[in-house]
């Protein structure tokens, strides 16, 4: 443990603590002698740092139950508390705390006119380093639980620091009810009697632990421990005081323990928020892992399915097929229709030509035989009616008619014997 | 004391929280590129196995007509050949091939055959060029079909008929495009 010098303070004695050793300085000597004996005693390590007891029968500590509050209210609260303490008070400190489902804000003031004042600032001006001021009844809290650890009920610790006062502090919970000097069992009992008008069931919760055997208790449950000092030892050993007051050993140095500070939490917060990112990224990228061996298995069934087939080659044959059958045309099925007409008319072909270029032409030549039983002419009307109603959207045109009646063609009556030539284009869109 | 310590230590370790994220997020993206590209590969074989499922119809055709296969005018003509059995003779010729190039680097070669055909009957023509059709390997595209009966009855008609035989009494002449897959280009 680092050696410290540990200073308690009361009303009527000073005790100086280090190591093994003690000091006691009486006031009923001189202030400025005392405190000159102290820094001549103090200067000798003047790296040590110092620690601060409190133990006085001033009430410095007090609490105060808070509504329920939201975050932002609560600190809008301690905002006002704070302007409050500062326009009256040199040091305060403060802290929040739960207890039986309430919310409690416990702090210490101390006044400008306050004695402490003087020691603090004559602290202040040693070359030794200040870890803080410790209020004997507030430790006395730990002390408790440490006894009591379970207990939520009411205790009291009867106590003694200086060399002739002796002391009681009574807690519920956290809170500290009460702190008196002790002035028999008698005055005790009054005091519960006062209490118990605010905390009816205390005289039935009451745990009491009596540091001092020349002090006999009636209370049933009353505990008292064998060692006196085991109190002071638990002070002594306290690294952090429960309420820290706004007490800096230079204004310089709180400027740099903040700016450190504001650093350290930067680095906090950078340094959480990149664990952060990096155990979001590890978590998705064991997720694209796992889900990249699921498609490697489904692109591995897919090949196999694919294996030795030219897909592209494919495709490409296929289209251009495609391509080709939408221009090739069936010729057999213009011939079965045209068959239709020919048979209607009584007539054969001598000659047919099919082609396809840009449309589908057909070209057929053939006889008409001239019947009795109707004219020539008649017959070719109506050989050209069926192929308009056989194939509707063509154009239809005689290149040869069987008449010989045009100007260019040569007319001869009577007819010769062999039968007229007819030729016939159809073209298809 | 205390913060002189602090201050660098928090500084290694923010440097190597920050390496840290650095590194799993390199990581991450290196991760999901693959993934991308893997999904990407599949899509494609998805789409391949698609296709083949909705074509193979026309691609067992286009299979069973030798489409993939390499063909030559020697094939052709074994073909046309093979099926001349209704026609009384069959003269043809295939022309040189024309090569036509698919955008995508593949190459369809394409050659004209002309064929005259000596006949009885008009029907025997029509079958025959029904056989081609659905017989020669590769695709063919019907251009002309031109039939015509023999006018005169001449010396080879007569002694056709005198020696029992079928005379040529119709006389057709037809042509042909003649479409077939040559390859793939190779890089020079």
């Amino acid at each position: 443990m680092r050696e410290r010098f540990i200073l308690f303070l009361t009303e009527d004695e000073i005790i100086l603590h280090k190591d093994s050793s003690k000091k006691v300085y009486s006031f009923s000597d001189n202030l400025e002698k005392i405190q000159a004996e102290l820094k001549k005693r103090v200067s000798l390590s003047p790296k040590t740092p110092l620690c601060l007891f409190i133990d006085r029968n001033h009430q410095d500590v007090r609490d105060e139950q808070l509504p329920p509050l939201m975050l932002w209210d609560r600190l809008r609260l301690l905002s006002h508390k704070k302007e409050g303490w500062t326009s009256q008070e040199k040091f305060h400190g403060y802290q929040f705390f739960k207890q039986d489902g309430k919310s409690f804000l416990q702090w210490i003031n101390i006044t400008q006119n306050d004695s402490l004042i003087s020691w603090i600032s004559w602290i202040k001006s040693l070359s030794n380093p200040l870890h803080g001021v410790f209020f004997v009844s507030l430790e006395a809290e730990k002390f408790l639980k440490k006894h009591f650890p379970s207990s939520h009920h009411y205790q009291m610790l009867i106590y003694k620091i200086s060399s002739h006062k002796i002391r009681y502090v009574i807690f519920k919970g956290r809170r500290l009810l009460l702190l008196r000097p002790w002035s028999g069992e008698e005055d005790l009992r009054t005091s519960l009697h006062f209490l118990s008008r605010l905390y009816p069931d205390i005289h039935e919760k009451l745990h009491v632990l009596n540091l001092l055997n020349e002090i006999p208790i009636s209370f049933p449950d009353a505990i008292t421990l064998p060692d006196p000092q085991a109190f002071i030892d638990f002070l002594i050993s306290q690294k952090r005081a429960s309420c820290a007051l706004n007490i800096d050993s230079s204004s310089q140095n709180q400027w740099v323990i903040r700016g450190i500070q504001f650093v350290c939490y930067s680095f906090l917060a950078l340094a959480s928020f990149s664990v952060y990112q990096s155990l979001h990224y590890q978590k998705e990228t064991r997720a694209l892992l796992s889900k990249t061996e699921v498609l490697k298995g489904r692109i591995q069934h897919k090949k196999a399915l694919l294996k030795n087939k030219d897909v592209i080659q494919l495709r490409v044959a296929l289209d251009h097929y495609y391509h080709l059958n939408s221009q090739m045309r069936d010729p057999f099925k213009v011939l079965e229709t045209l068959s239709l007409a020919l048979k209607k008319n009584h007539l054969r072909l001598e000659n047919l030509i099919w082609n396809y270029g840009q449309t589908i032409e057909v070209e057929i030549g053939f006889f008409m035989q001239n019947h009795n039983e109707s004219t020539l002419s008649n017959q070719f009307y109506t050989l050209l009616s069926s192929l308009s109603t056989l194939f509707p959207n063509s154009h239809i045109q005689i290149m040869e008619a069987p008449f010989k009646s045009g100007s260019h063609e040569t007319y001869k009556y009577p007819l010769d014997l062999s039968l007229p030539m007819a030729r016939i284009r159809i073209v298809q869109p | 004391m205390k913060s002189t310590i602090l201050l660098p230590v928090g500084l290694v370790i923010v440097c190597s929280v920050l390496y840290l994220q650095q590194t799993q997020r390199i990581y991450f993206n290196t991760a999901r590129e693959v993934y991308d590209g893997l999904q990407r590969q599949l899509k494609a074989l998805e789409e391949d196995v698609d296709f083949l499922k909705n074509h193979q119809k026309h691609i067992n055709f286009l299979i069973k007509k030798g489409w993939f296969s390499p063909q030559n005018r020697l094939i052709g003509g074994e073909t046309i050949n093979k099926w001349t059995n209704p026609l009384n003779a069959v003269r043809f010729t295939i022309e040189p091939e024309t090569i036509k190039e698919m955008n995508t680097g593949y190459f369809f070669k394409v050659s004209r055959i002309i064929l005259e055909a000596d006949a009885l009957l008009d029907t025997d023509v029509y079958d025959f060029v029904a056989n081609l059709l659905n017989n020669f390997p590769g695709i063919l595209r019907l251009q002309k079909l031109a039939l015509s009966r023999n006018q005169n009855v001449n010396e080879l008609n007569l002694s056709a008929l005198r020696q029992h035989k079928r005379p040529n009494f119709i006389i057709g002449e037809i042509i042909m495009e003649w479409v077939s897959m040559e390859g793939k280009k190779h890089e020079e």
